[in-house]
């Protein structure tokens, strides 16, 4: 999964750009990991752009979760 | 013999573990766990389809030692909290197909995300080398709180064990905190874990015998090391050689190569800044492709432990012809096994020289 370089140019700088590429990869790979998790496939019609997005959402809906269990958790510090 | 046929070809480790194949799938933070950090039926989930995959090997996504330093919330964590059965349950779904499961072992030090650790716990109070944001002050470690660390990496391997992994990791790559350790810019140390290459090594060499002596001999133990961290004045190519051949003289069955760590993701194909390859305008896709070949090139004749290349295999694989190999392990993903891509498989290129 690459993003379309010639999009970006004039736009963002190799680096900039390379940057922004792996992290969308990141999460789309987080949230594929979640479907395949579930029992579910690859969502292929996810795109890299809109990835970030729908990977901060299931971290949020995550965080609540946690959140209302936070009361059992023990950190050792 | 062809590299499809060496490939498939089992292969026994110095501790005597037998991996079925060479194919390995590098660790992947799976971010699955439970609120309190046990592993959860997602987990079990995922890892049986991985183990149906085919892959000789796998390695878990990042473990935690310590619930005040996770990598992200997400982890899995194993600091006196309960959770065993759980692992059990993952670890024996990740073997379904006879393969080799693996935990990787982790602390994440100067990269632990400002909203898990306001002051993370590092080698040094140093931010060179994070990225701008999303990390809180660093405070440097006392000696107490680096011998306490390496006791967590020895009792988290033993638990591994005893939740019938086959196999345990410690995580030296990326920048976390024992690559941060080796890092001349991020370690500027002045005591016995700092300074010299070989002060900047002891916390990841001390770490693997803690974990050795918790396992015992006959358990596969293994690294994941930086070729370099891409970092100007950072640990380099030449700096982690020297390092190899220090490893050389460990009880180790697997050394696998990444480099690189937030601030110059090379592990994910993207180079930082001193990074001769990003400032090449060099083909975009062509240096995505198994990108530290070339130091396992240089680092084969040096070690003497199996080695494992991890990071851009995949296309690597389909050049060499050897797409049946990745489909077999790709099956993961039923009905889309056309993209060992997406997959980010890895292969283990481990031949070994000559046992310990
Ligand atoms: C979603 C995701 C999670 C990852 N989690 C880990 C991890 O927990 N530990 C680790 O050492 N590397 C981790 N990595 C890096 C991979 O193990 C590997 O080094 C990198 O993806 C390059 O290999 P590939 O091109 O075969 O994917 C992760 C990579 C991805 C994409």
């Amino acid at each position: 999964m690459l993003l379309d370089r010639e999009a970006y140019i004039g736009k963002l700088d190799d680096r900039a750009f390379n940057l922004m590429e792996s992290n969308m990869q990141l999460a789309w790979m987080y949230v594929q990991l979640t479907n395949l998790g579930e029992g579910k496939d690859i969502d292929w019609d996810l795109s890299l752009e809109e990835s970030p997005q729908a990977f901060a959402d299931l971290e949020a809906a995550r965080e609540l979760a946690r959140r209302a269990a936070r009361g059992d958790v023990v950190p050792a510090q | 013999m062809t590299a499809a046929k060496r490939i498939a070809q089992s292969m026994t480790l110095p501790c005597g573990a037998v991996l079925p194949n060479r194919i390995g799938k590098s660790a992947t933070q799976e971010g699955l766990a439970t609120p309190l950090g046990h592993a959860s039926e997602l987990n079990v989930t995922l890892y049986r389809r991985w183990s149906e995959g085919g892959a000789g090997l796998l390695i878990s996504g990042d473990v935690m030692v310590d619930y005040s330093h996770r990598e992200r919330p997400g982890n899995i964590v194993i600091d006196d909290n309960g959770g065993i059965d759980a692992l059990r349950r993952w670890a024996k779904a990740g073997q379904v197909a006879g393969n080799q499961l693996w935990m990787q072992i982790n602390q994440p030090g100067r990269q632990t995300p400002i909203d898990v650790q306001a002051h993370p716990m590092a080698p040094s109070a140093n931010m060179a080398g994070l990225p701008p944001e999303g990390f809180g002050m660093l405070r440097a470690m006392t000696e107490a709180e680096i011998l306490d660390l390496i006791e967590r990496f020895g009792r988290v391997a033993a638990t591994a064990r005893e939740a019938g992994f086959t196999g345990v990791q410690l995580h030296a790559a990326h920048g976390f905190m024992a690559s941060s350790f080796l890092s001349p810019l991020c370690n500027t140390r002045d005591d016995a874990w700092g300074g010299s290459l070989e002060n900047r090594a002891r916390f990841m060499i001390e770490s693997l015998r803690a974990m050795r002596r918790a396992v015992g001999n006959d358990f596969a133990l293994s690294v994941k090391m930086n070729a370099a961290d891409f970092h100007k004045g950072g640990f380099d190519m030449e700096q982690s050689m020297a390092v190899i051949a220090m490893l050389n003289a460990e009880s180790l069955d697997l050394l696998e190569i990444s480099g690189g760590n937030y601030d110059a993701p090379a592990m994910i194909g993207a180079m930082g800044s001193g990074s001769p390859l990003a400032r090449k305008k060099a083909e975009r896709t062509l240096r995505r492709e198994a990108y530290f070949m070339e130091y396992a090139r240089r680092a084969r004749p040096i070690a003497t432990m199996p080695l494992m290349i991890t990071g851009g295999s995949a296309r690597w694989m389909r050049w060499r012809r050897l797409w049946m190999r990745m489909q077999l392990t790709s099956s993961a993903l039923p009905g889309h096994s056309a993209h060992p891509p997406i997959f980010r498989q890895s292969c283990s290129m481990a031949k070994r020289r000559k046992s310990r």
